[in-house]
């Protein structure tokens, strides 16, 4: 009786932790998406409509395939369709360790061709890219195979041109600042830039301090060979700047000037209206150095360091 | 909010604001639409010929579509694109920012892989963005697409600037307006209120204060007819105060003698009969002058309020006979002769009474103003559809200032005498309300052989009018 009683009482607590941690894993899992379209009327306006839906998985492998599989239902919004034929089904979806999905549909996915196949490759990237990460690591790419087979081309979102942002071109004039190491300042350096408004030219003045080549042609290198530039962002007139860990062993291994090249990208960047500070991040994220000093708080601009 | 003034203030900022949103759209709409249709010409034009030239190709790749396109120089300050069928990005005409091995996505290339030709263009921002694609086909199939893209800031430029001078005209259009009307209508209000002040002193009986006119408009009209209108008022005013004045004064004199004669009796009280009965004689003659000039006012009354008499057909030479028949006794009293020389068909639309109180009264004026042995003459004739009525006499005359007063109320050319005949003034003003009601006209003028002549004109009545009666 004893038992029977001791018995119950464990199979009872075993119940509820049960139901405790099922609870949880489905609090977990229950993501919101943003679902890629068709817009309706695509010959006017937006080829490319999204809607946000909330789904809940068990694994990443199993929430790629619901979120395509709410891609390939028309929404309720009727001014948005799906861009995949009616009887498509998404076979399997793998990841890769460098964030590359592979999507594999079934033959149905074949019907379409040209700029219909076109846009449905792109939903079904920008339905995936939406998820912004599975497993721990971003989505770098998107492969599209039917039935196993196709080309195993690499899709990214920033490859298509949906907007003629992309198209309208202006010129910009960025005084970009370069170390000088014999004098121990910064030279202030000319660059005239043609971007169109989808570009940051934030990216483009980064860009060009990466590469090192002066206007005179000299190369003038700022960063070392392997530092990686992630990304950038801008936040209430604060920039933030994404490297890999490559750019903390710089100074390392240049062993001088590491102020200089950090004001470097400091100085040309606030030459921005809309910059005032900015932040370097390694990795993505907020890093203290003993080389730096306030490494983890955002710079201002330090004109003592510029020739006269 | 109820002046005048106001409501036309209101009205003319209606209207400027009707004028400034007409100016500051239609011209505007109208340059937009004539750019937007350029741009659609031009542009669909030269992404026709991008496609012409692309078609020979017959398929695409990204090193002939830039062999052709190098030998085209075709699209100015626009942006080309040529893509194959599944949308990517084979040739982008700028150096800068290239797009090839891209994907286009775009509404305009949809259109064109459907095999329909698109255009589209906005203006925003100051700037004109234009679209425009076209497919690439050969033998019927397509095998591409053109784009087109331009960012027209130029024309944009032209049309703020077109916008900016229109609404700078529309400011000065605006102050200019609101100032020249704010002055008109307050001279219009000025102008009335003037009137309306004349109104008011009129109404407490300033008669002769007038509206001041200037130039020749409405208001201007409006402030005449006021000042003529408030001259006859001052002018019957005027009458009316000499008349009653001349009334009383008429009236007042035979009480004066009645007061003057019954005192006398009642204080003597020795009087003879005879005497006594003088004194009766004498206040029964002032009676009947009193009861005469009333009469005559009560005629005159009835003349001035036009109570409007059923009129007949009047033989005029026949009254004149019958008048100098009932005045032959008076003529005798004078020592006067009376004759008539009358025709027949004088004829005219009155009232019997009318006409033989009008000339009862110039022949018994003539027989009582005239010399003893004097004779008084009666004519009548009719003469271009006027009956003439004439009486001559061989009296005293009349002297030529006082010709023009005499038919005005209680004017006498000799009181003294004319109490003495009994007169009272009113008779030749009786004569001329009479003729004038008749439709007709009197005057009067001296006669060179000495002595007056009065005349009197009636319309006379047309010989197809007698049929009616």
């Amino acid at each position: 009786m004893h038992d029977r009683r001791q018995l119950a009482a464990v199979a009872l607590c075993a119940a509820f932790l049960l139901l405790w941690i099922s609870g949880c894993a489905q609090r977990e899992d229950l993501r919101e998406v943003r679902i890629a379209y068709l817009c309706a009327d695509s010959t006017e306006g937006e080829v490319f409509c999204y809607a946000t839906r909330k789904v809940a998985a068990s694994d990443d492998e199993r929430l790629c395939s619901l979120v395509l599989q709410l891609a390939m239902t028309d929404p309720e919004d009727e001014t948005m369709v799906s861009a995949f034929p009616k009887k498509t089904t998404v076979r399997s979806v793998s990841i890769s360790k460098r964030g590359i999905l592979t999507v594999d549909f079934n033959r149905s996915y074949d019907e379409l061709t040209g700029i219909s196949r076109t846009i449905a490759d792109y939903c079904t990237a920008f339905t995936l890219f939406a998820l912004n990460s599975v497993n721990d690591i971003p989505i770098s790419g998107v492969i599209i195979l039917v039935e196993g087979e196709g080309d195993r081309s690499v899709l990214k979102p920033e490859d298509v041109v949906s907007s003629t942002d992309y198209m309208r071109l202006r010129d910009y004039v960025f005084r970009i600042y370069f170390p000088d190491r014999e004098t121990g300042t910064l030279a202030a350096d000319e660059f005239t830039c043609t971007l169109s408004d989808a570009e940051q030219p934030a990216a483009s003045i980064v860009a060009i301090l990466m590469e090192g080549r002066q206007s005179n042609g000299t190369i003038n290198h700022v960063v070392s060979d392997r530092t990686e530039f992630l990304g950038l962002s801008i936040h209430n007139r604060v920039c933030y700047l994404n490297f890999n860990e490559d750019f903390l062993n710089l100074s390392i291994k240049n062993g001088e000037g590491f102020s200089l090249k950090l004001y470097s990208f400091v100085n040309s960047l606030c030459e921005l209206s809309y910059i005032d500070r900015v932040q370097f991040l390694i990795n993505g994220e907020v890093t203290t150095s003993s080389f730096y000093e306030n490494f983890d708080t955002p710079y201002t601009p330090n004109p003592g360091l510029v020739a006269e | 909010m109820h002046s005048l003034s106001f409501k036309l203030m209101a009205l003319f900022a209606g209207m400027l604001v009707v004028i400034v949103v007409l100016i500051n759209t239609y011209p505007l709409l109208t340059a937009q639409d004539l750019m937007v249709k350029t741009k659609r010409g031009d542009m669909l034009r030269t992404a026709n010929i991008v496609s012409s030239s692309l078609s020979g190709l017959q398929s695409l790749d990204s090193e002939r579509v830039t062999a052709v396109m190098s030998l085209l120089d075709i699209y100015g300050e626009g942006r080309v694109f040529v893509t194959d069928t599944v949308g990517k990005v084979l040739f982008d005409s700028s150096k800068d920012s290239s797009l090839v091995g891209r994907s286009l996505i775009m509404p305009g290339l949809l259109s064109a892989l459907s095999n329909h030709d698109f255009f589209l263009c906005s203006y925003i921002d100051g700037a004109f963005e234009s679209s425009a694609a076209v497919p690439i086909t050969y033998r019927g199939e397509i095998f591409g697409a053109v784009y087109f893209y331009e960012y027209d800031e130029q024309q944009g430029a032209l049309l703020l600037s077109m916008q900016r001078y229109l609404r700078y005209m529309t400011i000065i259009l605006s102050v200019f307006t609101l100032a020249v009307s704010l002055f008109f209508s307050s001279a219009l209000r000025r102008r009335i209120r003037n009137l309306i002040v004349a109104i008011g002193e009129v109404r407490k009986g300033n008669y002769s204060h007038r509206a001041p006119s200037r130039g020749r408009d409405e208001i201007s009209l409006i402030a005449d007819e006021f000042n003529e209108l408030s001259g006859r008022l001052e002018e019957t005013e005027n009458l009316r105060r000499q008349f009653v004045s001349n009334a009383s004064h008429e009236l007042k004199t035979p009480l004066a003698s009645i007061k003057l004669l019954t005192d006398s009796i009642l204080q003597n009280r020795g009087m003879s009969m005879d005497d006594v009965r003088d004194f009766l004689n004498d206040i029964s003659e002032e009676i009947v002058r009193l009861t005469r000039i009333t009469d005559r006012l009560l005629s005159l009354t009835r003349l001035d309020v036009q109570i409007h008499q059923e009129f007949t057909p009047v033989n005029v030479s026949y009254v004149v006979q019958r008048a100098a028949r009932m005045l032959k006794p008076l003529a005798e009293h004078y020592r006067n002769t009376i004759s008539c020389e009358t025709a027949d068909d004088c004829l005219v639309m009155a009232e019997e009474d009318g006409i033989y109180q009008i000339v009862f009264n110039l022949m018994e004026n003539a027989l009582k103003y005239n010399h003893p042995g004097g004779s008084v003459r009666a004519l009548t004739y009719v003469r271009d559809g006027l009956v003439y009525c004439i009486v001559d006499d061989t009296g005293i005359g009349i002297p030529e200032s006082d010709l023009e007063h005499i038919f005005e109320r209680f004017y006498r050319v000799d009181k003294a005498r004319s109490r003495e005949t009994g007169g009272t003034g009113l008779g030749l003003s009786i004569v001329q309300k009479t003729v004038e009601e008749y439709g007709g006209h009197v005057w009067a003028e001296n006669r060179e052989s000495g002595g007056t002549r009065f005349t009197f004109t009636i319309p006379a009545l047309k010989p197809e009018d007698y049929q009616l009666f």
